[in-house]
């Protein structure tokens, strides 16, 4: 409001500054003429050399008499008319003695005769008594002012001249050289003479007022434009971002964890999606038939789309909820089938035999080595690598992780860990965006990468190794166990965006929602610890592909459980639950430690 | 504080104050021409061509009527008397013999640098009608509150050059009657002619001037009277000048443009028995038919001469003059 105050302040001083402008040019405007005028005085009014030109050039010279008697006026050389008046009184006209008022000198007659004097004194006795009842001097004075006053007209002295009764007008031309006036009233009252002069009035304020005020003007309504326009978009821009949605489900759930994702992380993500998009679906694709038993093959075509577990991941995230529906059911009927599925998938991509060794033992090794690599996040890393790998075969483990792990497994099947905690972010972004997988693991790949990808990443891979080597010195492991720690975030992340989603349906996303945060802040490390028991939903989310019926629960065992199962049913060994969580935790706290 | 705010209000209200009052702009005040430090002409071009148009306006009247009471208004001195002399010799003969022509109309003007009275100018005219040569008019103010009179008028002569002078925007300086610098000083120059008109070629100063129609015509007029009387009586012509010359305007050359009056007396004595039958022109001045023992004829002459300056090889020279019978008696 003060802004627009300013503004609208702005605009009136510019209009008022117009207004002065236009009003010293017209209302205030100085007047044209200049009017000067005597009163009263004697007859004959002669004005000095330069007084004609005082005011102006041409002068206007005027002259009334009251009782319409003869008055002439008449411009001469100053000598000339000096001479024409000779000794007789007369006023002279000086100056101005006001703006409106001529200074009149009065000149006494000198006229060293006395007879014309004696005789008009006694004339003017006469008149005097009849006219006035002043004392006898200044009768005789105007009477000899009535006596002498003789009508200068026609007299070849004047350059121009102008005779009337009652008035005469003459203008007067400036010319080089000293000019008088003679103004004679022939008649008994005195002249009033006025001159008037064109006076040259400028307006030196009108335009730069003008110029001022419509720029003032044309400042305020710009200012105006500019902040309407900004309050309009204003709004819009900020507000466009997608996150809006996803934050506050996540908020809903943990008002610390929040996963809120930074412009920055968004363009991060978004360059992570573009980045890789399809081999990983086609090597998920390719994997996940071979290994898959017929049952696990039933549930692999649903997984075969491996995209389709990637959307599930973001979907899982945003649509989570039929991937977590569907996981539950999934883990019970197919939780083998979908561990089968995700072991064959990831078996299809490197290979089935080495996995499921890998897999349990990595999951226990990895986490030693990642403690290896990296004091805080190894542990993490390898409990998450383990953990996604454990999770993977251990149904509860898995919950997030196993997601993870089915997901890292693709993706890192697909290539990078990054690409497994992509998905999370992909999953989070992704979730509310599209159900694409590809989308996701960018994020995700993101974060690992910002995490540090060589942490974590690298963590994961170093799990994956270690776990590769502990448990079978099988890269593929490795890459699962980085995938799954990579997934556990990515699970976290996916967690948290779809968790919302997923948040309905089970308590399970929450925990992935933590890790998903955790991934992120990192705290998020003990929630999901905590809710590491429920994340099977996401997870399962992921096999829910193949399972909708239950959720929660089911899915995790299901989705840890299918990988473990598949492994560990190919290996004999039975699924541990206790890994699962361990690697939720080291997952974040890896990624804490990131 | 109050006394400190009221103190601030003060000043800011004197400031203010003073402020206004040293925008306002100042009376103007009058900022006359210096005084020139020679006086402008005593006339505009247009002041003298609304003088030669009235002059000629009256003159007009006067001639149409051959009523010298007409002339006064803008006809004095010499121009008067011999208007008036001729009005009478144009009635006398039937207007066989009418006035003068003279112009009014200014081929040039010479103007006199002052600002005093009496003031003078000379006009030189177009030439007449009848292809006469030019005259030169007098014109002659005598107080401020008079008007230019035609105080005279004089007859150019016969290829005579104007000398050069002023322009009438300058104006010429008006020089006094015994003014030096000339050949000769005005008053002398007026002196010295009629000398010279007495005695002819005996005088002195004949070789100082220029021959001139006028002084031809004079000669000639003179021996004619002489001649005409014969042994009747004795024949006698005086010249005398007015004691100053009524102007004197300097020309560009350093000379003087002179402007006298003269007078003279044609006086013929008639031994007794011998009368002279007077001309209608005469009969009508002195009212007489004849005159048989004198015959005074009073001519008013009018000479413009030219004095170079002193130290000139130049001669003085008559540029116009007028000579007309102003006044005759007989007895």
């Amino acid at each position: 409001m003060v802004k627009r105050l300013i503004i609208a302040a702005v605009g009136v001083v510019g209009l008022v500054v117009i207004g002065l402008g236009v009003a010293s040019a017209t209302v205030w405007r100085a007047d044209d003429v200049l009017v000067a005028g005597t009163a009263g005085g004697p007859h004959t009014l002669v004005t000095a050399p330069g007084v004609l030109e005082l005011g102006g050039d041409p002068v206007t010279v005027h002259v009334t008499v009251p009782d319409k008697g003869t008055v002439t006026l008449a411009i001469g050389r100053d000598t000339d008319v000096e001479g024409w008046v000779g000794t007789e009184a007369h006023g002279q006209v000086t100056g101005l003695q006001s703006w409106h008022e001529l200074a009149v000198t009065g000149v006494k007659d000198t006229t060293p005769t006395p007879a014309p004097s004696a005789s008009a004194s006694a004339s003017a006795s006469a008149s005097a008594a009849a006219a006035a009842a002043t004392p006898t001097p200044s009768p005789s004075k105007a009477a000899a002012d009535v006596a002498t006053a003789t009508d200068p007209a026609g007299s070849d002295l004047w350059v121009a001249q102008a005779t009337g009764k009652g008035s005469a007008t003459l203008e007067w031309p400036q010319q080089e050289g000293r000019w008088s006036l003679i103004a004679v009233s022939s008649g008994a009252s005195a002249p009033h003479l006025t001159l008037a002069w064109p006076r040259v009035v400028t307006t030196p304020w009108l335009w730069p007022s003008v110029v001022i005020g419509l720029l003032l003007v044309l400042l305020a309504g710009w200012l105006l434009y500019r902040d309407i326009r900004r309050h309009r978009q204003g709004l819009d821009e900020e507000w466009h971002p997608v996150t809006t949605g996803a934050v506050p489900t996540v908020l809903s759930q943990d008002i610390e964890a929040i996963p809120v994702l930074t412009r920055r992380q968004l363009r991060e993500a978004e360059a992570a999606r573009s980045a890789r998009p399809a081999p990983r679906t086609g090597q998920v694709a390719a994997v996940s038939p071979p290994l898959a038993d017929e049952q696990v093959r039933t549930a692999t075509t649903p997984v075969d789309a491996p995209p389709l577990s990637r959307r599930a991941l973001r979907g899982g995230v945003s649509t989570q909820t039929s991937p977590t529906g569907s996981v539950p059911a999934a883990p019970v009927p197919a939780p083998v089938a979908t561990a089968s599925a995700g072991a064959t998938a990831s078996a299809g991509a490197w290979t089935p035999a080495p996995r499921p060794a890998e897999s349990p033992a990595g999951a226990s090794p990895s986490a030693p080595a990642t403690n290896g690599s990296a004091p805080n996040g190894a542990q993490p890393a390898g409990p998450v690598s383990a953990g996604p790998v454990p999770a993977g075969p251990v149904p509860a483990g898995p919950h997030g992780t196993d997601g993870a792990h089915g997901r890292p497994s693709w993706l890192n099947a697909s290539g990078h860990a990054a690409a497994a905690p992509a998905p999370a972010p992909g999953s989070d972004e992704v979730g509310p965006s599209s159900s694409n997988v590809t989308s996701p693991p960018a994020p995700e790949g993101s974060r690992s990468a910002v995490a540090a990808s060589g942490a974590a990443a690298a963590a994961s891979d170093p799990d994956g190794r270690g776990v590769g080597s502990a448990s079978t010195g099988s890269r593929t492991p490795a890459p699962i166990g980085g995938s799954a720690a990579a997934g556990a975030v990515a699970p976290g992340a996916r967690p948290a965006a779809g968790a919302s989603p997923a948040a309905a349906s089970t308590p399970g996303p929450h925990p992935a929602t933590v890790r998903g945060a955790t991934a992120w802040d990192a705290r998020t490390a003990p929630v999901p610890g905590g809710s590491s028991a429920e994340p099977p939903d996401p997870h399962a989310g992921r096999p829910a592909w193949l399972a909708p019926t239950s959720a929660g629960v089911a899915p995790g065992p299901s989705a840890g459980g299918s990988r473990a199962d598949a492994w560990r049913r190919a290996w004999g060994l039975p699924p541990t639950e206790d890994e699962a969580n361990p690697v939720t935790d080291a997952t974040d706290e890896k990624e804490d430690g990131r | 504080m109050n006394r400190s705010m009221r103190r601030r209000a003060a000043l800011l209200v004197g400031i203010v104050v003073v402020g206004l009052a040293a925008c306002a702009p100042a009376l103007p005040q009058p900022e006359p021409a210096p005084v020139p430090a020679v006086a402008p002409p005593a006339t505009t071009i247009a002041q003298s061509d609304n003088v030669l148009t009235d002059l000629g306006d009256v003159l007009k009247a006067g001639d149409a009527a051959l009523d010298p009471t007409l002339l006064p208004p803008r006809v004095s001195g010499p121009a008067l008397a011999i208007r008036s002399a001729e009005y009478v010799r144009a009635k006398a003969t039937a207007n066989t013999k009418p006035p003068i022509a003279i112009p009014t109309k200014a081929q040039a003007l010479i103007l006199p640098q002052t600002d005093t009275w009496p003031r003078t100018q000379l006009v030189v005219t177009e030439q007449p009608d009848d292809l006469q040569a030019p005259r030169i008019l007098v014109l002659q103010q005598t107080k401020p509150r008079d008007q230019y009179h035609l105080w005279g008028w004089g007859r150019m002569g016969p290829s005579i050059p104007m000398p050069p002078t002023a322009a009438p925007q300058t104006g010429s300086a008006v020089l006094a009657p015994d003014a030096t610098g000339l050949v000769a000083t005005p008053t002398d120059t007026l002196v010295q002619y009629c000398d010279v008109l007495t005695k002819g070629s005996a005088s002195p100063y004949a070789a100082a001037f220029a021959p001139d129609a006028f002084r031809t015509g004079v000669e000639a007029a003179r021996a004619s009277t002489v001649s005409s009387v014969g042994a009747a009586g004795t024949a006698t012509e005086t010249y005398t000048p007015e004691p100053a010359p009524l102007t004197t305007l300097a020309t560009v050359d350093g000379g003087a443009i002179v402007v006298g009056q003269l007078t003279t007396v044609s006086t013929v004595l008639l031994t007794p028995g011998g009368t002279i039958k007077l001309d209608p022109f005469y009969a009508a001045l002195t009212g007489k038919d004849t005159a048989a023992s004198s015959f005074v004829r009073t001519f008013t002459d009018v000479v413009i001469i030219y004095v170079p300056p002193a130290g000139s090889t130049a001669l003085m020279q008559v540029l116009a003059a007028e000579h007309a019978v102003t006044a005759v008696t007989a007895d």
